[in-house]
């Protein structure tokens, strides 16, 4: 079990735990943007550089994915740290000064204004929509597209994903809230591919998809979209159709 | 045809001597791209058609870069029992004269350039002379090759080969040497013995990190794990030069040879060489050498009878400056985007599909050969006290005669702009002059007092890079310069971390401001405050670096910046604060420029200077172009 | 889908390199060539055939610029704007050939005929400003003395003759 110092705090570290895991552990605060625990570290934003003197040398790097070490000496907030952060949240406040998220950050950091010009992007391409699509539902229906300042997040081609199951969790993750997706009904058509798609459908509108929802056999409520039924069903090993009666219907 | 012992090799080798000194006049065409887009095809098949109707014998090679760039298309002719006489240009319609000349008196005289009594072999006992007894009358009042800075100022050890031999044939290479490294490497020393002689040479990497390159290789074969990969970065780190890829269509094999004795001594059973997109005739003779290593046994299993098997496999780069970068270079290799990751772990212990890989320039992998061929302490003689060995330079740009040389580290860049560039072309003066691409910085031309050392370039504040040299004069303009790497530096971002992705744009925002004369002491601060935290926090050098090129021009070139701020633009080259106009006396009427302008903005009668309406001028300097008299000036 | 010859194309590239999901980019550059573009039917395909998901490949489509997602035009330009090319103002040509081919930045003019590219480096720095036109490198170009394109008179010597080939046929098949 390393020992280390984050801010001169001693500190007995399990292995293999990040920085970043060791200083919230001990209630040290490190600001991140692109950070979730429940994926892996991505670090993208910087955010969360910290100090290191590993003895023969000192560095900034980014706490979320270092790992910890024996004797290592961290430093979470000097001059240099404060420096750094402020110009990454002017350049974010820059590319989205609505972002309410980016907003409070900025805030949090003691930076009111941007002295770049401004645009009005909601996105701040921390990747975890992508990231917990990949990761943890398995169906890496969106990516990066492009590269540099016309990286953006899309599905393939901008057109309807085919792998998308319409879970949801991108809107759940987005720090932004910039990706949305909601229910429509019978008489709405968005996205829809002929006549027969009209009905009951989840729509994830910045991807463009629209998914049918399987309707309770029981009671005609909307379960879920029919594609992730399916998927889960065949997860599980059970029958496509098997997942057909909607929780409340099924007490 | 396969080579199972050192001992069948040494025959092959006495069998390829016999194949580069025939008893029939050789003719050696450079092949290299550069040499191919000046038309050298086309001169060997105009040869060839001559030799035929002059019934003039002779056996004509393809070879790869001569490197006298400036005298393209170049030739060399080895007559038996004659000097080695090298002749430019000789274009398609020189020919038929120049197959004549050699026919009749064995001499062109009037293409004749440098002449050389002796081959130059590394790895030969006794060097070959190609003239046997006393230089005979009709070639002593050539230029001897000694005599001349191209050549007396060169120590070629990865481009020994290059012009000499046919690069697509394995059975020449072998002649001058080649794969004799490999057969001693795998037969009489072990892999710990390799990577000793590597380390005591002081082989640095050659890509621009400056890395010792024996310390890589130890790191790489102690680390854990099964499988271990060594690769080979052919990212051309400075688009602008094209030194790397003009090293693989000259020379492949010793690329190849160095990766096999790499991956011996670190104990990799495959190889993978990354070249960047772009390069098909790189390509295309790599891919070449290595299927005629395969058939010869030194590639495949039981290498030379010792037991060791290994093979390499070619990946095409989908285009992207960043996969220059070595994490970056893996993804590519794994099929991924160019996306870098954090090196907290060295990729010498976790890099391609996490396995320990050791990763190195190209130019890095052609010396291993001779190190190991000649010795470490040969190497290490060579050079100054912390940079050993040599660097191929590219010298391009505002240079009277650009060349590809191969000179000692420690050579002072005066020596290379002057004796090897040919100095700055007449009416201009050399303003600046750049070394380490859109990564490094450009100097101003005072700083050639500085030597080719890494630690030399990096006390003075910048960086060897990947060690091209291209000279730029006095009609460039140093913001119009920064602005133009900045933009370079916007494109090839991968956009993943946002210190580089919003920072580097921002940057160019603010140099704009310059460019069009509303730059302030405020944009200049600003522009230092970013820089910093580019510098500390981004993800990957090509975000860190990416300040570079404006803050050396900020710091070296501050008079222009501030004639900027001024709205001026000295050199006459940013668009916005510049007008074009006609010089009535020195004018010849002769109406090029009228035909020229995409906006008809220049009018006038015949006879008479034109006039330029600069409400309709577009400032596309075609007109500038096109005037032999240099009547037009912005 | 009705394109066959299309097909065979995507089959060949993937069997060239037995079918491993790690040759994608050198796939993809089969493609690329054969086809102009990685366009969605091909990406869907790959993805099928090597059991990768689509976004793999639509992210390195749209990554790396030796692909486009959008079809090349018949014959593509490719202007060098390498630091040397850069200095010899091949800035200026690629604005030039924008110009007179109706076409705004890098893409494809409206008939498809032609499409425009800047490059980083061709590697013929000594012999520039290099420019290619379907593989053909043409070097020592002006903006003063571009080869043969539609719409303008030849001006000054020509250094090539691939480029004024193609373009004549252009002009006479129109």
């Amino acid at each position: 079990m390393p020992q280390l110092t984050i801010d001169g705090k001693q500190i007995t570290a399990p292995v293999g735990a990040t920085i970043l895991q060791v200083a919230r552990e001990n209630g040290i605060d490190i600001p991140t943007f692109c950070h979730h625990e429940a994926l892996e570290p991505w670090g993208a934003c910087r955010l969360c550089i910290v100090e290191v003197d590993e003895g023969s040398r000192t560095r900034l790097v980014t706490s979320c994915n270092f790992q910890v070490k024996e004797g290592l000496a961290v430093t979470t907030k000097n001059k240099s740290i404060t420096a750094v952060r402020k110009m990454i949240i002017e350049l974010l406040l820059t590319r989205c000064p609505n972002a309410q998220a980016v907003r409070q950050m900025a805030d949090k950091l003691g930076v009111t204004g941007t002295r770049f010009p401004i645009e009005n992007e909601f996105c701040i391409l921390c990747g975890m929509c992508v990231r917990v699509c990949r990761e943890i539902v398995g169906a890496q229906a969106i990516t990066f597209a492009n590269r540099g300042s016309s990286k953006k997040v899309a599905s393939p081609y901008f057109v309807r994903s085919g792998d998308c199951i319409g879970c949801g969790a991108c809107v759940y993750v987005c720090p932004t809230q910039c990706i949305t997706m909601n229910d429509v009904t019978e008489s709405a058509d968005v996205y829809a591919e002929g006549a027969e798609q009209v009905g009951f459908a989840r729509v994830m509108n910045n991807w463009r998809t629209r998914l049918p929802l399987r309707v309770c056999k029981s009671c005609g409520n909307p379960i879920a979209p029919e594609y992730q039924l399916q998927v889960l069903a065949k997860k599980a090993g059970l029958a496509p159709e098997a997942l057909d009666t909607c929780q409340s219907c099924k007490e | 045809m396969r080579i199972s012992t050192a001992a069948e090799l040494e025959r092959l080798k006495q069998q390829g001597h016999k194949q580069l000194h025939p008893d029939t006049v050789r003719i050696m065409v450079g092949t290299a791209t550069c040499c191919l887009a000046r038309g050298s095809d086309k001169v060997i098949k105009a040869i060839e058609r001559e030799a035929a109707a002059q019934k003039f014998t002779c056996t004509i090679v393809p070879v790869g870069c001569i490197g006298l760039c400036y005298q393209e298309p170049t030739v060399e002719v080895i007559q038996p029992g004659k000097p080695r006489i090298a002749y430019g240009p000789v274009t398609v319609e020189d020919v038929p004269e120049f197959v004549k000349a050699l026919a009749a008196t064995g001499v062109d005289k009037k293409r004749v350039l440098f002449r050389s009594d002796q081959e130059y072999n590394l790895f030969a006992a006794e060097p070959y002379r190609y003239a046997k007894g006393a230089v005979s009358d009709e070639f002593k009042d050539i230029t001897a090759y000694s005599d001349v800075p191209f050549y007396k100022k060169q120590v070629k050890i990865c481009l020994r080969n290059a012009g000499t031999i046919n690069p697509e044939s394995i059975e020449e290479y072998i002649a001058m040497g080649g794969y004799s490294a490999l057969a001693k490497a795998v037969t009489q020393m072990t892999p710990e013995q390799v990577i000793h002689e590597v380390t005591k040479s002081n082989l640095r990497g050659r890509g621009g990190g400056g890395f010792s390159t024996g310390k890589k290789w130890t790191e790489c074969r102690k680390a854990p794990g099964e499988a271990r990969y060594v690769l080979c970065n052919v990212s051309e780190g400075d688009p602008g030069i094209g030194m790397h890829k003009s090293l693989l269509e000259s020379d492949p094999h010793t690329v190849l040879e160095g990766l096999i004795i790499g991956g011996y001594a670190i104990g990799a059973g495959h190889g993978y060489i990354y070249i960047s997109s772009g390069y098909p005739l790189g390509l295309k003779r790599l891919q070449k050498a290595i299927e005629q290593a395969e058939v010869y046994g030194l590639l495949g299993k039981n290498i030379l009878g010792s037991g060791f098997n290994f093979s390499v496999t070619i990946k095409e780069g989908g285009g992207a400056y960043v996969c220059g970068e070595s994490t970056a270079l893996m993804a590519g290799l794994e099929g991924r985007i160019g996306e870098p990751r954090p090196k907290y772990i060295h990729t010498a212990v976790k890099g391609l599909w996490d396995s320990p890989s050791n990763l190195n320039n190209v130019e890095t992998w052609a010396n291993v050969p001779v190190i190991i061929g000649k010795g470490a302490d040969w190497f290490s003689g060579i050079g100054t006290g912390s940079s050993k060995g040599t660097k191929v330079i590219g010298i391009s740009g505002s240079v009277n005669t650009p060349c590809l040389v191969e000179v000692p580290m420690g050579t002072p860049f005066k020596e290379i702009f002057n004796e090897l560039g040919g100095g700055v072309p007449a009416k201009r003066k050399l303003k600046a002059f750049q070394t380490g691409g859109p990564s490094g910085g450009v100097l101003p031309a005072r700083m050639l007092s500085l030597n080719l050392d890494y630690e030399e370039m990096n006390k003075a504040g910048t960086n060897l890079g990947s060690g091209g040299f291209i000279a730029i004069d006095n009609r460039a303009c140093m913001v119009d310069i920064a602005r133009y790497f900045t933009q370079f530096l916007v494109e090839e971002s991968c956009g993943k971390c946002v210190p580089c992705r919003e920072g580097v744009k921002r940057l160019l925002q603010l140099i704009n401001n310059f460019t069009i004369g509303i730059g302030t002491e405020e944009h200049l601060t600003l522009i230092k405050e970013l820089a910093f935290a580019m510098e500390k926090a981004s993800l990957c050098d090509l975000g860190k670096t990416a300040p570079s090129v404006l803050l050396y021009a900020i710091k070296y070139f501050k008079d222009e910046f501030e004639a900027h701020m001024q709205g001026q633009c000295p050199a006459g080259v940013c668009k916005d604060l510049i007008l074009y106009s006609i010089d009535a006396n020195i004018c010849t009427a002769c109406g090029a420029c009228i035909r020229a302008c995409p906006v008809s903005a220049i009018s006038g009668e015949p006879g008479s200077a034109p006039t330029l309406d600069m409400k309709k001028c577009i400032k596309c300097g075609a007109c500038k172009e096109v005037c032999a008299v240099e009547a037009i000036t912005t | 889908m009705d394109n066959n010859p299309a097909m065979k194309t995507l089959d060949s590239a993937v069997e060239k390199y037995g079918g491993k999901k790690e040759a994608l980019l050198s796939i993809m550059h089969e493609i690329q060539k054969a086809q102009g573009s990685i366009s969605e039917d091909a990406a869907r395909y790959l993805s099928s055939k090597l059991d990768i998901p689509v976004s793999q490949v639509f992210s390195a489509a749209t990554f790396y610029k030796a692909f486009s997602t959008v079809p090349r035009g018949k014959h593509h330009i490719k202007v060098c704007t390498g630091t040397s090319c850069y200095l010899r103002a091949s800035e200026k040509i690629f604005e030039r050939i924008g110009r007179e081919l109706n076409i705004s930045g890098e893409g494809a003019s409206e008939d498809g005929e032609f499409s425009v590219e800047k490059v980083r480096c061709m590697g013929c720095c000594n012999a520039g400003p290099v420019m290619s036109i379907d593989e053909q490198i043409c070097e020592d170009v002006s903006a003063g003395k571009l080869p043969d394109l539609p719409r303008q008179e030849l001006i000054g010597e020509m250094t090539h003759r691939k480029a004024t080939t193609v373009i004549k046929k252009y002009r006479e098949d129109k």
